[in-house]
């Protein structure tokens, strides 16, 4: 089993739909939400999510294909 | 011995040992030094920092080493430009340039927290330091890295310009070209982090390294006689440069050296990569990523920034706007402050000049207000951002006749001679 932590930008169109819930019951991951913060047009939550390697690069790619923009805790500058 | 206390999760406050840690195991928030104010503001006054070396190091208490500097001895304490002929032609009468194309050693700001950071890597005992780069932060890291005696590893987008590779290359670091966007590098270096535990500056020391972007804050209020500026211009790409020049300021408040802080922060952005500018525009604390940035500006050109969010609320908090500049813009503005001031500035200060124009233009920042635009870096590294937009030499013959006729041909030559 490994652990990913990520934040997770969802578009406005995706706000109002249950994604995690569908993406970790899909591809068998548990979801532990540290932070979040959603307005009317647009939200942001930071979590980890547990499962094996496959599982995980699976449901991060399913992430992607619906919009949601998946970026690793950590890294600044340029 | 410094006054750092050890870390803090700037979401929850949650405190932290001074570690090479950089989340909050709780809340998962961003991590930032924490010091003993009382007890710095004992030792600190301007009379010791003016009497310090001319450097960052000048103002070594409030950063937060243990020791003396390893590396970058030289770095910072930039000149601050009086800059007359580019404020005649924006409009402003009292308008500075904080010139950070000269700074040593790799001609960019990004030399004053990579200081900070290698020095901080070596207490640490790390034996390799790296980054993620999209150039300047990679050309400090080498040659820091090359000067303290460390191995390092520098990971860059494969679509970077020359000279910046070059830049980079002559330290001899291990350069690695990802095929991605920075925001990939970024991804793949927190894993490499994870599995080799490097010290990679802006990563695991970031909470470290970001504190040495406060001297630039430090420095402009210095250099204008203990003064806090009416507005100050920053570019952004990850956001944490204007976070710190407004964390310095507020620092050297609370120390009482300064007697106000009327600072409008004012964030600038490409248009090809703006996603702070934008959601400074449309109101939103959510930073909507840009999935593909498209901008001559590459040393901004971050689609989704860590520290987006914090550098949204400075400008807000402190009544500042934002702008974004159009590529054409950038050269434009690129070649006006070299044309007004002899300051050749890479993309990013083309972006801020272009944008403090804009807010001019607006009426955000008023004639007679003083004004700082933050330069940060050369323009001898992205020298093909212009190369285009500039007038061929004139081809003579060795005589005066054919002098004569060059001049007569191009009258604003004349006008000049």
């Amino acid at each position: 089993m490994a652990t990913l932590r990520v934040t997770l930008t969802f578009p406005v169109d995706l706000v109002r739909q249950p994604v995690v819930y569908t993406v970790a019951k899909t591809y068998r991951l548990v979801p532990n939400i540290r932070r979040a913060r959603v307005t009317e047009s647009q939200g942001e939550t930071t979590l980890d999510l547990t499962g094996t390697e496959e599982d995980l690069k699976q449901g991060i790619e399913h992430l992607t294909r619906l919009g949601v923009k998946v970026k690793p805790l950590g890294g600044a500058g340029a | 011995m410094g006054y750092a206390k050890g870390l803090k999760c700037r979401e929850c406050g949650r405190p932290y040992p001074a570690n090479p840690i950089h989340v909050c195991e709780f809340c998962f928030g961003p991590l930032e030094v924490d010091y003993d104010y009382l007890a710095m503001s004992r030792q600190v006054s301007r009379q010791r920092i003016e009497s310090g070396p001319p450097s960052i190091w000048r103002y070594r208490d409030l950063l937060p080493i243990e020791g003396e500097a390893a590396v970058g001895r030289h770095c910072g304490y930039t000149p601050l430009v009086r800059a007359r002929n580019l404020g005649k032609a924006l409009g402003l009468t009292h308008l500075y340039v904080k010139n950070d194309t000269v700074s040593h050693p790799t001609l960019s700001f990004k030399d004053r927290v990579v200081a900070v950071a290698v020095t901080k890597a070596l207490e640490f005992g790390f034996p390799v330091v790296a980054c993620a780069s999209t150039g300047n932060l990679a050309n400090s890291v080498a040659a820091h890295a090359a000067e303290g005696g460390l191995t390092s590893f520098v990971f860059i987008p494969s679509d970077l310009e020359q000279g910046k590779v070059l830049g980079t290359s002559i330290y001899a670091p291990n350069v690695v070209a990802v095929d991605g966007t920075y925001d990939e590098v970024n991804r793949l270096c927190s894993e490499i982090a994870d599995k080799y535990g490097w010290a990679f500056v802006n990563i695991n020391i970031r909470p470290y390294y970001a504190e040495g972007s406060k001297t630039f804050g430090y420095e402009i209020a210095e250099q204008l006689g203990w003064r806090a500026p009416e507005h100050i211009i920053v570019p952004a790409a990850g956001g944490s440069l204007i976070t710190k020049i407004w964390k310095g300021l507020q620092e050297l408040w609370k120390l009482g050296l300064l007697m106000a802080v009327p600072t409008r922060m004012h964030v600038a952005q490409a248009a090809g990569c703006g996603p702070i500018v934008t959601a400074v525009k449309t109101d939103t604390e959510v930073i909507r990523p840009v999935k593909q940035p498209r901008t001559i500006a590459k040393s901004l050109a971050i689609g989704n920034p860590a520290d987006g969010y914090y550098a949204y609320k400075v400008v807000k908090d402190s009544g500042g706007a934002g702008e974004h500049a159009s590529d054409e813009e950038i050269v434009d503005a690129i070649q006006l402050l070299a044309g007004t001031e002899g300051i050749f500035a890479e993309t990013a200060g083309g972006v801020t000049v272009a944008v403090t124009r804009k807010l001019v233009q607006q009426g955000v920042i008023g004639r007679d207000d003083l004004t700082v635009i933050s330069v940060t870096g050369n323009g001898l590294k992205t020298q093909e951002a212009v190369q285009g937009a500039l007038q061929a030499p004139a081809h003579i013959k060795p005589t005066l006749k054919s002098f004569d006729e060059v001049l007569a041909q191009r009258p604003a030559m004349a006008a000049k001679a």
